[in-house]
């Protein structure tokens, strides 16, 4: 007796270990199918394509939201019917065929992820970092943190080219950019000031201009309100 | 025989310098052609695009209908935007093109405003569509007087590159500066009127204006900043103090240099003359090589900034650059970060001193505010996310919008495909406000 209860329990844990592992893998079958069935409650991308073929035909009226409702169901059946299909109100393969549209995922193309260390930043570092080393060589370290400020001001205010080569190249906007010696390699500290430019660091505090009165021409600069002198450059706005 | 020789030298010279210069000259001539012809192209596309604006902005008076108002006012954006570019080419000086610049600046921004409002299924304002039609107007007037420019430039035979050339000489030839200078002058300075836009959006009037600095306490005088300024960059460090250039901008601070004992360049501080606070320290970083890691450099930060009486701030992205490390710290309210109120610090990872600090923005912006408890739950927040993003942390946040403005938010970090995005769910309405993407993340760690 014992031996024999020992066998049928070990025979039923069997069978519902087998049942269980096909139920599972029956699952596992179903879920790989939910992805290409379309139904009441499904959402996504291919649920507003089968809305928008609807609507196009004149089936449905509702949204394209992408939520597979009630009207979404009932434009379905109703095309099913005019076209001979089984009238379930599921988009199956067969449906959709009718329909002209693939359910599984066709999507061909990967991701591809940008390379780190994007260059068109460090692009706009390095010839910011030029200018700074034309116009302010000489200058204090913050007065070519404040000249690089200046470009991005710019760049921010309306009045001026929405780009910082734009700024930078704008005829008779900066004399380094004029006589060429904007095109000299900048040095390590140029650099550095750019980027602290980049990151925030603003000792012009909002200035659009500066200029240096000893060289200055132009009478209309000198009546700007002037925020900070910095060397030989006065900033204003 | 003998004294035929120099002569023979001197024409065999002088031929060989025509040569010379007759090629330097078609070389000049090739040059100077090719300048006059991007001048030109420049210019004719303005007006053309001028031209186009006009007319689309004339349509959308007429227009009734969502989609073709959209694609009215997404392709003046586009024009605009185009335009704004060409003249920015011009050789003028760029003091005469302020206004007209702005107009065109502002005109797109405008415009891209409202196709985002009818991209979101709402409708344009009757406010809107008057501001619509008094840009209309302004373009109007643009394009007549731009057009007469072109006429004066077609009898006159004028060239653009002239103009370039005068100014390069600093003597300007009357009649050019008549002709072209002068009329854009004149088209800035009078004939036209430019609306005053306020909106959503970057260029709008509120943000160019802005004055609400909301700083106080009592005044100090340049001594007392010293004093500051030294004990925020601490004694230890300092071997001399002078004082620095002074602001008188939108915060107003007295300057401080500070000599630093190890030899390194002076550090600069600025120090607000209401209520002594340090709105900046700029010191040229300069480091050999670096010694101490990234999570050390960030706990010094974090250390600075409770000794200097910054409560409640959590670091929010780091960045390194060669021998230094800039983190950003945000205000955190319960449990909202408040980006708007930003501090900036910049760590020397050589020795881990505090080489930079920048609390312009916290100052602007901080204070204590009333957080409304959002009409979206976190989980129903989730659910608008795009499902490709591999959310990794989630949480309410409080960023500010382009004109100025604060919003709160749901802000989920997430990964797609290798790359960093967050993304900001509005917590009120559910609309996806901003995308944010980490560029540089060979350098930048989000703090997640």
């Amino acid at each position: 007796m014992g031996q024999k209860a020992k066998l049928s329990v070990i025979a039923v844990l069997l069978t519902l270990f087998i049942c269980g592992a096909m139920l599972g893998e029956h699952w596992r079958s179903q879920d790989a199918v939910i992805e290409t069935i379309l139904y009441w409650g499904s959402t996504g991308s291919k649920v507003m394509e089968v809305q928008r073929k609807l609507k196009q035909w004149g089936y449905y009226d509702g949204p394209i939201d992408g939520v597979y409702g009630a009207k979404t169901f009932e434009a379905v059946k109703l095309f099913q019917r005019k076209n001979g299909l089984k009238v379930d109100g599921v988009v199956g393969p067969q449906t959709a065929a009718a329909m002209g549209i693939t359910l599984s995922d066709t999507a061909a193309t990967s991701y591809q992820p940008s390379r780190a260390g994007g260059t068109h930043s460090s692009g706009d570092l390095y010839l910011l970092a030029r200018l700074v080393h034309g116009e302010a060589r000489g200058e204090p370290y913050i007065g070519k943190v404040a000249v690089a400020a200046v470009v991005l001001n710019r760049v921010k205010h309306p009045s001026f080219p929405n780009t910082i080569a734009g700024v930078i190249y704008q005829p008779g906007a900066f004399t380094a950019v004029s006589d060429g010696q904007i095109n000299l390699a900048p040095d390590e500290e140029s650099l550095r000031a750019a980027r602290d430019a980049l990151n925030g660091w603003d000792p012009s505090y909002g200035a659009l201009y500066y200029y240096n009165p000893a060289k200055t021409t132009s009478g209309w600069i000198w009546s700007r309100p002037v925020h900070i002198v910095i060397g030989n450059h006065r900033f204003a706005k | 025989m003998i004294r035929w020789i120099p002569t023979i030298v001197l024409a065999v010279a002088l031929v060989a310098v025509g040569v010379w210069g007759y090629n330097q000259y078609l070389q000049n001539m090739e040059y100077r052609n090719h300048m006059e012809n991007l001048y030109q192209k420049s210019f004719f596309e303005l007006v053309g695009q001028i031209g186009d604006i006009e007319t689309k902005l004339s349509k959308l008076m007429v227009s009734g209908d969502q989609s073709q108002s959209m694609v009215l006012l997404s392709d003046v954006w586009r024009q605009a935007d185009a335009a704004q570019v060409n003249l920015g080419q011009l050789p003028l000086g760029h003091l005469s093109l302020i206004k007209t610049s702005k107009f065109i600046n502002q005109l797109a921004d405008y415009c891209y405003y409202l196709t985002k409002k009818v991209g979101g299924d709402q409708t344009i304002s009757t406010e809107e569509m008057d501001n619509l039609q008094k840009l209309h107007n302004s373009c109007t007037q643009l394009n007549d007087e731009l057009k007469t420019l072109v006429d004066n430039i077609n009898s006159g035979g004028v060239k653009w590159g002239e103009i370039r050339q005068a100014r390069v000489k600093e003597k300007l030839n009357e009649q050019v500066e008549n002709l072209i200078e002068e009329q854009f002058i004149k088209i800035e300075r009078t004939s036209i009127d430019y609306p005053t836009l306020i909106y959503d959006g970057p260029f709008s009037e509120t943000l160019q204006q802005r004055s609400d600095i909301r700083i106080q306490g009592q005044a100090i005088d340049q001594k007392k900043a010293r004093e500051i300024a030294v004990d925020f960059v601490g004694q230890d460090r300092v071997a001399e103090v002078n004082d620095g250039p002074q602001t008188t901008a939108d915060i107003e601070t007295w300057g401080v240099y500070i000599k630093q004992k190890d030899g390194k360049g002076p550090i600069f501080v600025s120090v607000s003359k209401k209520g002594g606070k340090v709105v900046n320290m700029i010191s040229d970083g300069e480091v050999k090589s670096a010694k101490i890691s990234a999570e050390e450099a960030q706990r010094r930060a974090e250390r600075f900034l409770s000794q200097k009486g910054y409560k409640s701030m959590v670091p929010t992205y780091s960045q390194r650059f060669d021998g230094t490390m800039v983190i950003n710290f945000a205000y955190k309210q319960d449990d909202v970060i408040v980006y708007p109120d930003l501090i900036k610090i910049k760590i020397s990872l050589e020795d881990g001193k505090v080489v930079g600090f920048d609390a312009r923005n916290y100052l602007i912006a901080h204070k204590e505010r009333d957080i409304e408890e959002p009409k979206l739950s976190l989980e129903e927040a989730r659910k608008l996310v795009n499902p490709n993003l591999k959310v990794k942390s989630e949480g309410l946040a409080i960023i500010p919008t382009e004109s100025g403005g604060e919003k709160l938010c749901y802000e989920f970090k997430g990964e797609y495909g290798g790359d960093n995005f967050i993304v900001y769910i509005d917590a009120n309405n559910g609309k996806e406000v901003s995308i944010l993407k980490i560029i540089d993340t060979a350098n930048g760690t989000l703090v997640i």
